[in-house]
């Protein structure tokens, strides 16, 4: 089984926007999230 | 025990060897960036499927290499504290607010979107997912603006006044800090650099993957729009180059002297060396094969143009002239290596044999990771050029480093050299052999380990229609898709 970044287009353009607004928002902040955790991580070893 | 001054040589060597494997990930990145978006909106425009599965190839390539690129530029920052604290103490007044917004922007507008580009198809529709795309292309590109902004400010140094303890304030106005005179030159020519060194990595895997098969349509594509890159741009980035260049003999003229190997004032016109051996101690250039007047013409237009050399600045302001010679004879002749392939493709798309030419498929393959060699060798003339400054006439290097004895900074840069050759090492492993792997029909994206049933919408699971077939070997071709075999 392959992860496509791509799939799914359809199904998401029928939601309303304002749905597709607020993942766009979570997935964002959740990436974010990610990095600074890293970053931090990163600044414990080097300290 | 080593002594003090071998500390800082070792805390220079750590910044060498961690300042250029980090820019390797950054200079692929920022194009490829751009690349993915130019991607995905040819395919929103055309809804040709060729697009689609070219950006789930590079999007994969891309994440690996984003991820490298951030964490190696996070250690980056970290470093300024840990071997460059006198640096940090007076600098950062200026340069601290700099490098926060360079780091925000790759916070929040690179990483941030990259989630959203990686997972967020199936959520956020089609729209929104290419503004994610765009963002994080958009983002690159700002945060490159901020932090050349702030290695030109280092060359160039303007807008500041120092404070009673010795730090470096700004004056008055912070634009002109931010745009400092070398750094319109140096934005353009990096980023230049950035888009041909993707171009040709793009190029060669599509040349790689046509060698071997000719009719692949994805390779083809990509093949045709990197070498569009390579003849376009590559003339553009030789004459960008040039200018760089007259606005460093104007504002590091000492820089500009090392790299033309000219120990000696040249009061009727200037040679143009080929070769040589730089020989600092006895302030010549041995064994130099020149071309008489040609610096001059270059440098100032002008045939008989008086240009002065090393022998004109004090010994302790001389940079080491070796490197910066031999790295910027590199950066360019591979500058003109990549204006030939230009060249070259441009003959054959003229004769329509853009993908009949196995010899310039050859040397694609053989120039794919040239620009990473030429970018890592422009970086090296002007830093080592600057010498022996870190903000160029202002604060010396010698006075930049950390009080730290050498075995701390040995003890780091070995762990350096280990952490960085396995985590990234493993990583352009990995990176390599996805681009070993040709694109094709119906591009996947990142295998997983376990085995199932493949479903997109509205189709009927594949091992169902074609039983016993592995559902990630996917056709190679349009026609053998269509074939149903």
């Amino acid at each position: 089984m392959a992860f496509d970044p791509l799939s799914g287009s359809d199904e998401a353009q029928g939601k309303p926007l304002w749905q597709r607004l607020a993942w766009m928002v979570l997935i964002w902040l959740a990436s974010v999230m990610v990095l600074g955790a890293v970053a931090y991580g990163l600044r414990l070893w080097l300290k | 025990m080593l002594e003090n001054a071998d500390a800082l040589l070792l805390a220079r060597i750590q910044f060498a060897f961690t300042v250029s494997f980090h820019f390797i990930f950054p200079a692929f990145s920022i194009g490829l960036a751009s690349f993915l978006a130019v991607l995905e909106a040819l395919w929103l425009k055309t809804g040709k499927q060729v697009y689609q599965d070219l950006f789930k190839y590079w999007l994969k390539i891309f994440a690996i290499a984003f991820a490298m690129g951030v964490v190696s530029g996070i250690v980056m920052s970290y470093q300024f504290g840990t071997n460059w604290a006198v640096f940090s103490d007076k600098t950062g007044p200026i340069l601290g607010p700099l490098m926060a917004y360079e780091v925000l922007t790759a916070f929040f507008l690179e990483a941030g979107f990259l989630g959203v580009m990686l997972f967020g198809m199936n959520r956020v529709g089609k729209g929104l997912h290419f503004t994610a795309t765009f963002m994080v292309a958009l983002g690159t590109f700002i945060s490159a603006f901020w932090i050349l902004s702030v290695n030109s400010w280092m060359q160039t140094p303007v807008g500041w006044t120092e404070a009673a303890n010795g730090q470096l304030l700004p004056e008055a106005d912070w634009f002109d800090i931010v745009f400092n005179p070398s750094f319109p030159y140096r934005l353009v020519h990096t980023v230049i650099a950035a888009y041909l060194t993707t171009a040709f990595v793009v190029g060669g895997v599509g040349a790689w993957h046509l060698l071997k098969d000719r009719t692949n349509q994805h390779a083809r594509k990509m093949f045709s729009m990197a070498m569009w890159m390579a003849a376009l741009v590559a003339p553009v980035q030789i004459f960008a180059g040039d200018m760089h260049g007259l606005n460093t003999l104007e504002h590091q003229p000492a820089k500009v002297m090392a790299m033309e190997g000219h120990y000696e004032s040249y009061p009727d016109g200037a040679p143009l060396y080929i070769f040589g051996i730089p020989n600092d101690e006895e302030q010549r250039l041995d064994y130099a094969v020149g071309i008489p007047k040609l610096s001059s013409l270059i440098l100032k237009h002008d045939l008989d143009a008086q240009l002065e050399g090393l022998d004109t600045i004090p010994d302790e302001d001389q940079p080491p002239v070796f490197l910066p010679f031999w790295a910027f004879r590199v950066m360019v002749g591979i500058g003109f290596l990549m204006l030939g392939i230009g060249a070259w493709s441009l003959l054959a798309r003229a004769r329509k044999k853009l993908y009949d030419w196995s010899w310039l498929h050859k040397a694609a393959v053989v120039m794919g990771p040239s620009g990473f060699v030429a970018v890592i060798a422009g970086w090296i003339t002007t830093e080592v050029g600057r010498q022996p400054w870190t903000v160029y006439g202002v604060l010396r290097t010698a006075d930049s480093a950390s009080p730290l004895d050498a075995p701390a900074v040995a003890m780091s840069l070995i762990a350096f050299v280990i952490v960085y050759f396995a985590v990234f090492g493993v990583g352009t492993w990995y990176i390599l052999r996805l681009m070993s792997h040709p694109p094709h029909l119906g591009e996947k994206g990142v295998k997983r380990t376990e085995k199932g049933p493949v479903r997109t919408a509205g189709i009927t699971p594949g091992p169902t229609q074609n039983p016993g077939h592995d559902p990630d070997v996917l056709p190679e071709s349009k026609e053998e898709a269509t074939d149903g075999r």
